[in-house]
């Protein structure tokens, strides 16, 4: 565990317009997580998260630890604490203090008139806040950056089918995003590359985090249940790293149909082509790095066609 | 001359149509260029120069003379179909550069009798491409 300073996490979040949402995707905590730190609600933190964090603000940890163990002494203008509480409670990442009011009547109580003005006072910053975030929705800038995607039209159940997104992005300097794919009912993510940052079971979709510069193929593999029948339906979206930048939703192939044709056979005439071989090579590689089966795929291509076979749940390739 | 010089990105658009299409029905297109040649009577080279921006893969397939069968082939090749006469290569990870595939044969060719063809897929437009060697 570590000591971290909240105020000092903030202030390099807000100068590098970062969002507390794109903070927590990258720590892999939730945006309640990040809030409490920076509130110092939670100073100490793990080791681990403290690492993530420094790197998602681009600082060494050592700029983010709250190098005065020791309590600050009140400042000039504090005015003199009450008799210390007695009432503490634990959170669950850290302890974290609650004071309860003075039960000795000491303190001075604030007079109406000073109420009056906190009362006004807040008032006033909520509207401004509001305000600055009503004008700012008008004013998203532009990304920059679009996101084609190709999915096979169709595929077997319980075989393994690849997902490629690729990103165009200006090739001057990276640029940080969000990339979402939700993931469809009766499927699961086999594999990604690269690894995605993190899986969101509530809502069924992945994530990667990262920095893109020029075109980038970023892939899945996906596999359904094995009675699964039907069309599939994909989507997904691109954002940037602070919420100014307007959300981009994933263009290219939006849905799949389960059926007998390999997904590679994409005119379905149970043979894989030169110009169908070639296109799953330039899409996917050649190193196997998505848990496709590039073997069986040359083996069709080689060959004289293929035959689903049901039964033994395989692709029969006619020699 | 009096016409090019009143119309000369006429000119130089017509000049650069007639290269596109010399080049298309040659060896060479988009950066993809492919010359047959021997280095022995029973050998055929294929030797492919890429430039940018280079196909990722490519399909190499030498047609033979009918009765001439493949002892060898650099790489190895992924088929040889002694009916059809032809031998296929699959050429992965390629860049910019120049890449070659050597068949060796049981008996002395002629050049001129072995057709080459080299398929990839346009980077950018991903549209399929065929040329043939030139010898």
């Amino acid at each position: 565990m570590v000591k971290i300073d909240g105020g000092r996490v903030r202030a390099l979040r807000e100068s590098k317009g970062l969002t507390q949402l794109y903070i927590a995707t990258s720590v892999d905590v939730t945006t309640d997580t990040v809030s409490r730190w920076e509130n110092k609600r939670y100073p100490t933190i793990k080791k681990e998260n403290a690492l993530k964090l420094a790197a998602s603000l681009e600082v060494d940890l050592g700029e983010l630890l709250d190098r005065d163990e020791a309590p600050e002494p009140d400042s000039p203008e504090t005015p003199p604490e009450p008799p210390e509480p007695a009432a503490t409670s634990m959170a669950d990442d850290g302890p974290e203090q609650v004071t309860t009011p003075a039960a000795t009547g000491a303190a001075p109580r604030p007079t109406r008139a000073i109420k009056t003005a906190l009362i006004i006072t807040a008032l006033l910053l909520s509207g401004a806040a509001l305000a600055l975030f009503f004008m700012g929705r008008g004013q998203n800038r532009p990304l920059e950056i679009s996101v084609r995607r190709i999915a096979p039209p169709h595929f077997v159940a319980g075989q393994p089918f690849p997902v490629f997104l690729k990103v165009d992005a200006p090739a001057d300097e990276p640029r940080s995003i969000i990339l979402k794919e939700a993931i469809p009912p009766g499927l699961h993510v086999v594999t990604a590359l690269p690894p995605i940052s993190g899986q969101d079971k509530k809502d069924n979709s992945i994530k990667w985090l990262t920095k893109v510069r020029g075109t980038t193929t970023f892939a899945y593999t996906l596999r359904s249940e094995l009675s699964y029948q039907g069309t599939l339906h994909l989507d997904g979206f691109v954002k940037g790293p602070d919420n100014a930048t307007a959300e981009i939703t994933v263009d290219g192939d939006r849905q799949s149909t389960s059926g007998v044709h390999h997904w590679a056979d994409s005119n379905r005439d149970n043979r894989i082509s030169d110009e169908e071989i070639l296109a799953v090579y330039d899409l996917a590689g050649s190193d196997q790095p998505i848990g496709i089966d590039m073997e069986l795929i040359e083996d069709i291509w080689l060959g004289d066609g293929y035959v689903w076979q049901a039964q033994q749940q395989r692709f029969a390739v006619r020699e | 001359m009096k016409t090019s010089r009143r119309y000369p990105s006429a000119a130089a658009g017509c000049f650069l149509l007639a290269l596109l299409f010399l080049l298309a029905t040659s060896g060479h297109a988009d950066g993809v260029s492919a010359r047959l040649f021997q280095d022995q009577p029973n050998s055929v080279i294929v030797e492919i120069s890429l430039s940018r921006p280079a196909p990722s893969n490519l399909i190499v397939e030498v047609f033979l003379p009918r009765g001439v069968a493949v002892t060898a082939g650099q790489p190895k090749p992924a088929k040889i179909e002694r009916k059809k006469g032809s031998v296929r290569w699959l050429l992965k990870n390629t860049g910019p550069g120049t890449v070659q595939v050597r068949l060796v044969a049981n008996q002395a060719v002629r050049l001129s009798d072995c057709t080459a063809l080299i398929r990839y897929r346009q980077p950018g437009s991903g549209t399929l491409i065929e040329i043939t060697a030139q010898q």
